[in-house]
């Protein structure tokens, strides 16, 4: 039990260095212009491992880190806490389903929730400008591909799959 | 009926929380330049741009040895128009005399490094390492050898935070030469801008190039912005639709100059 917590504070802590890296070197971490979003990562983590009503307060408060140390455009502050609360509550409320799944399945689950996120974050920040096709294949899926990648690896280290549950 | 009230409420705190958090989402949407954002991500940049700007000095030496390559066959192509604009510049001076027009350009232009440039590709907000103590102010203008790439929005002690003009809500009072026009510019996509709205009993012709007008009380005159690549009708029959490409790649900016102390 000790040991779970302990595990647990390390995950957090890599996790905000990394968050710290990501926002000071944004530019040198793109791959093409997309780049990963390690507050995303940490919210998966947590809807695994805390309270759901600690969960949905860092969604928001995370999103809203995100417009500040992250700022992509000015008429869209608040896309981030928005997008961000509303795929953490599905994600709660998909979490007892999520559970029961295990190996390739539970995994595809997190990367289904993930790409929603996306393309619903890039259909409202491209809208008007970009067609929702390209949005999809140019934005939304490599996003979702390069976050989910950095947290498969995290994964490896630091389980996200907790069967002792919350 | 309070006690039910705080039932639901207990019951359905999950739902209730998000609900509230969503409005606040949708309020900070709503405002399209929330100056007390503006000043934490000033603070931010000001912290950052320590371990930041060493970095990208490092990144910049390199490609400062590339671009140096490139500038000497440059130079060598300019010196030859350079002397065919001298003798230009020689007539134009005599004739301008002759009407009584002064030179009014007092810019002063201050080479600042971009340190960041958006969270996502097709961002529009790009943070500068020059701050107040620079004399950097807001609404300071932004340009690269090219032409006007866009304003200061909030500056902080060392680093600024600065909107580029290809953000859908910009609008950019222009003058299309050499008609002398002057219409509204906005951003269509990527890097291609439209003006609207210019009657078509004028004549407008595709390699045409915008500037700045200098009605607007940010932007001064004369600021290049771009050249017409297409001029068509629009759907009323009286108005044109005019398509342009910027000067400025914004895409591959690394370094910019803000103009100071220009006469707005």
């Amino acid at each position: 039990m000790k040991s779970n917590q302990t595990n647990s504070r390390i995950l957090y802590i890599v996790l905000s260095v990394l968050f710290i890296i990501s926002a000071i070197f944004n530019d040198f971490i793109g791959i093409a212009g997309i780049h990963p979003d390690i507050l995303l990562i940490i919210l998966f983590f947590l809807a695994f491992n805390e309270k759901p009503v600690m969960v949905i307060i860092a969604a928001f408060v995370f999103g809203f880190l995100q417009d500040i140390f992250l700022p992509g455009s000015v008429q869209y502050w608040g896309l981030s806490p928005l997008f961000k609360t509303l795929i953490i509550y599905i994600l709660l409320k998909l979490l007892p389903f999520i559970q029961r799944f295990k190996g390739f399945v539970f995994y595809m689950s997190l990367f289904t929730v993930m790409l929603v996120y996306y393309v619903f974050y890039n259909l409202l920040y491209y809208s008007g400008y970009v067609k929702p096709f390209i949005i999809l294949y140019r934005y939304a899926v490599p996003e979702t591909l390069y976050t989910f990648l950095l947290l498969l690896i995290i994964n490896v280290i630091f389980p996200i799959h907790n069967k002792n549950g919350r | 009926m309070f006690a039910k009230f705080y039932d639901f409420i207990i019951r359905k705190h999950l739902e209730v929380l998000t609900i509230i958090f969503v409005g606040i989402s949708l309020i900070l949407l709503s405002q399209t330049e929330n100056h007390v954002i503006f000043s934490l991500q000033t603070k931010w940049k000001d912290v950052s741009s320590f371990v930041e700007k060493p970095i990208l000095e490092q990144q910049r030496k390199r490609k400062v040895i590339e671009e140096n390559k490139q500038l000497r066959m440059d130079v060598f192509r300019l010196n030859q128009e350079i002397s065919h604009l001298r003798s230009l510049d020689t007539e134009n001076e005599r004739l301008r005399e002759m009407l009584g027009f002064r030179d009014t350009s007092k810019y002063e232009l201050l080479p600042s490094l971009i340190l960041y440039k958006g969270f996502k590709s097709g961002a529009n907000i790009i943070t500068l390492d020059k701050g107040r103590n620079d004399n950097v102010h807001k609404n300071d203008i932004i340009i690269d050898k090219d032409g006007l790439i866009g304003r200061i929005l909030s500056s902080g002690k060392r680093s600024s935070i600065s909107s580029m003009i290809i953000e859908p809500d910009v609008r950019v009072s222009v003058r299309i030469n050499p008609s002398r026009v002057y219409g509204i510019l906005k951003w269509h996509h990527g890097n291609i801008f439209v003006i609207e709205d210019i009657p078509t009993n004028i004549d407008i012709k595709p390699g045409w190039t915008v500037t700045t007008s200098g009605f607007s009380e940010i932007y001064p005159p004369d600021i290049p912005i771009g050249v017409i690549t297409d001029v068509s009708s629009s759907e009323n029959g009286f108005t044109y639709l005019i398509y342009g490409d910027y000067f400025v790649s914004f895409k591959t900016l690394h370094e910019v100059f803000i103009l100071r102390n220009y006469e707005k």
